[in-house]
């Protein structure tokens, strides 16, 4: 392989040595250069994959992930039948990221329109420095919509949560009402928001390119926090009752205002308590902020007359007077110290029961001057007066009954009937609901049940009984007394309900003329409580009419109301008549046509009785005590015909009576009960 | 002698590179799947929402519907229909 003269040969060698050099150098060059490209990727993976990983995993989660907001839902209430007063709903509301608006002035002009907005109040919040502005809550799901198809850059729609009342005005100082926040602010809403109220949570969800959620079961909604419902003591009915009744009274008498408070004895429940004015929760803006205030509970007022109960309650129970016990009414004239108090009605010498039909104050005042101060007061304390109920409502007041040691003579004489004294409504039914409970004096209750998010009862609340305040003898007395207003020649007759007996008392209070500091002669507060069926109450009413114009007296103007709301809620909670004697219809009275369903044109069609019994037939068997024939009559014309006989019914079937126990002409004596069998009849 | 053992390396990596694929494809498949359900999931819970949400103003319109000032404007109104009398109401025990 080598030259002959050796040296071309090893010239020969050094260019390919050379080369291989040169080559060997290049690629050594290349192998550096992609050793440095990748050490430097190295280094730049390690950064990436560990010191800066956290902060670009958020980065990039950003990205694909979305952050979701669920709105907690605001816990319903229903009442005492399950009937929805406040229900949540979904709205949608407008909101901006300004800084993402690109063309303002278009932006501000489209808004305007849509929304129906000032362009300018637009263009205000469009050029906020804020990071958001809410422009438009709580808007129409059209509106929405149109806002949705715009599709502007830094607009957006977000659903959120609205309270609303399908009931409207119906128990609203009840319910109170919610802010745009769903806070509550007056109200049940405001007293019990922390248990209505849910809590909002977030969860965060996959998205694609497009912005599309895509749901992974692992990332998945957490549970959504919903409030707590209330179930009340309230009765819709009844409160549509009370309230509608209330609303006619302060109408009708041009009243400055109104209250009206229904309560169960024997539980302490709260069936219906209404004020006049009243506001729509739905738009409360509209209404003006003194008609949102329950003046049930928050405005105290000297009760007048009313308060002549408790005075009497305590002289019975403290055995100083009983119903019959004399007293003499001074012929409507009384000194007491430098004072004089007056009767509008004079009177000699009344009995305890007269004192309180006729209302006099002069014995009111007597039987107070007679308790004495220390036990006036420790009574009417009892009673629940000066102090708070603890109904579970916000804003209750105490109302004022002066520490005894204050009270001057005429001042003990003054509260004996209801002057110098202030108290709430509330208070005055709770006290009232001790004489109908037998003497024990019940917590009023608006809440009987909380619901969990789950359905399930979170609490049950039980009526709470305070206390003993007088011995059921002597409720069972006072209630005696009390029937007396309103029946014979008392102050409270226009209270009478038909087919029930009541009991009851007027209250008329002057009221005080902040101006003078004296009692007004024009401004009265007019009032009526009372309690029905007397013999087992199943209600105490309480109506309080401020400043009637025509008549100021309570047994003219707020009886009446009482004996409306009674007549249909006792009928409505289906509690049987005290007398039935009272609801036997007497031919004159029969109507000639009773008007029932028409055929959808308001005509009405005249529903005639089929075969009526002969009414001689019937006074023969009443009064020689022997069966009448019902066969052939309905229902309402047997039970009209057995009720004088004081028969136990038993009622099989319906229609036309067509077959009868005892049969016709049986002598009724030792019978205690009839059976019928009814049929539909064969036309 | 060199020829056997190559064509056997050939089928493994032949055999390897099949499995991978193979395996490559289901996990691409279930995991395309696995995004079409969570798009299912999210249509069905978004529709589940709307129906929530329709029930609950359907339960508003109820309520409403039966405010008793309604009904009794309808009763006394369109039925001609009037407040039974006292003595008209028999109470059953």
């Amino acid at each position: 392989m080598t030259g002959k003269n050796g040296k071309k040969p090893e010239k020969r060698a050094a260019g390919p040595e050379r080369r291989k050099d040169f080559f060997s150098f290049k690629l050594r060059l290349i192998m550096l250069c992609l050793a440095l490209v990748s050490g430097i990727v190295l280094v730049r993976a390690f950064v990436l994959a560990g010191v800066e990983s956290e902060k670009l995993a958020a980065m990039a989660r950003q990205e694909y992930r979305q952050v979701v907001t669920l709105n907690p839902d605001r816990g319903l209430i229903y009442d005492r039948h399950g009937e929805e007063l406040a229900v949540s709903v979904q709205v949608e509301s407008i909101f901006l990221r300004p800084a993402g608006i690109q063309d303002r002035a278009k932006a501000s002009r489209v808004l305007a329109r849509v929304l129906k907005m000032d362009q300018r109040a637009v263009m205000g919040k469009l050029t906020s420095r804020q990071p958001f502005v809410w422009l438009k809550r709580q808007v129409e799901p059209e509106v929405a919509d149109r806002i949705k198809e715009l599709d502007l850059a830094g607009v957006g729609v977000i659903p959120e949560s609205r309270r609303f009342y399908p009931h409207r005005e119906l128990a609203a100082h009840v319910l109170g009402f919610t802010g745009v926040d769903s806070a509550g602010l007056e109200g049940l809403e405001k007293g019990y928001d922390d248990i209505l109220r849910g809590q909002s949570s977030q969860y965060s969800r996959k998205r694609d390119a497009r912005g599309r959620p895509i749901y992974i079961s692992e990332e998945g909604p957490v549970q959504q926090t919903k409030g707590h419902d209330l179930v009340l003591t309230l009765d819709k009915r009844i409160q549509y009752l009370a309230q509608r009744a209330l609303a006619q009274a302060v109408a009708d008498h041009r009243a400055r205002s109104g209250l009206i408070l229904v309560l169960d004895p024997v539980r302490g429940d709260v069936l219906a308590l209404a004020g006049e004015p009243v506001f729509n929760p739905n738009v409360y803006r509209t209404s003006p902020d003194y008609t949102w205030r329950n003046r049930v509970l928050t405005d105290p007022f000297e009760p007048g007359s009313t308060f002549k109960v408790f005075t009497l309650a305590a002289a019975l129970e403290e055995g100083l007077v009983s119903p019959k016990s004399r007293i003499d009414c001074e012929n409507g004239v009384f000194r007491v110290g430098r004072n004089t108090i007056h009767d509008i009605h004079p009177h000699q010498v009344l009995s305890v029961t007269e004192l309180l039909s006729f209302s006099s104050n002069i014995g009111a005042a007597k039987i107070a001057l007679k308790l004495g101060p220390g036990r006036l007061h420790r009574r009417l304390t009892a009673f629940g007066f000066g102090q708070l109920t603890g109904i579970d409502l916000p804003g209750e007041s105490k109302g004022l009954l002066a520490p005894p040691e204050r009270w001057r003579k005429i001042d003990t004489a003054n509260i004996g009937f209801g002057q110098g004294v202030a108290v709430t409504a509330v208070q005055l039914a709770a006290a009232l609901g001790a004489v109908a409970n037998k003497g024990v004096l019940m917590r009023p209750r608006v809440v009987s049940r909380i619901i969990g998010p789950d359905g399930k009862t979170k609490e049950e609340r039980r009526p709470e009984a305070v206390g003993r305040v007088m011995s059921a003898a002597t409720a069972a007395k006072l209630i005696k007394m009390m029937e007396g207003v309103v029946t014979e020649d008392g102050t409270g007759t226009q209270a009478k309900t038909p087919g029930y007996r009541v009991a009851g008392k007027t209250g008329t209070a002057q009221k005080l003329d902040p101006a003078t500091g004296t009692y007004s002669n024009k401004k009265h507060l007019a009032l009526f409580m009372g309690l029905a069926p007397a013999e087992k109450p199943a209600l105490v009413i309480l109506v309080v009419i401020d400043e009637p114009k025509d008549s100021p007296y309570g047994g003219v103007v707020a009886a009446p109301v009482f004996a409306t709301v009674a007549q249909e809620s006792l009928r409505h909670l289906g509690v049987p008549p005290s007398d039935p004697q009272l609801l036997v219809v007497k031919d004159e009275e029969e109507p000639s046509g009773v008007r029932t369903a028409g055929a959808g044109s308001g005509s009405a069609r005249s529903d005639s009785p089929p075969a009526r019994p002969d009414p001689a037939d019937l006074l023969t068997a009443r009064r020689n005590k022997r069966m009448p024939s019902l066969v052939g009559l309905s229902l309402r014309q047997a039970l009209d015909a057995v009720a004088p006989l004081g028969l136990k019914l038993e009622i099989e079937g319906s229609g036309v009576v067509t077959w009868q126990s005892p049969e016709p002409g049986r002598d009724l004596k030792g019978v205690r009960s009839c059976r019928l069998k009814l049929e539909a009849e064969r036309s | 002698m060199g020829s056997a053992p190559k064509r056997q390396n050939l089928k493994l990596v032949i055999g390897a590179t099949v499995i991978l694929v193979g395996v490559g494809l289901v996990y691409a498949w279930s995991a395309n799947r696995v995004i079409e359900l969570g798009y299912e999931i999210s249509q069905l819970q978004t529709a589940r929402r709307e129906q929530l949400e329709h029930y609950s103003k359907l339960r508003v319109e109820l309520a409403s519907l039966r405010r008793p000032e309604r009904i009794e404007s309808i009763a006394t109104g369109k039925l001609g229909l009037v407040k039974p009398r006292p003595e008209w109401v028999v109470v059953l025990n």
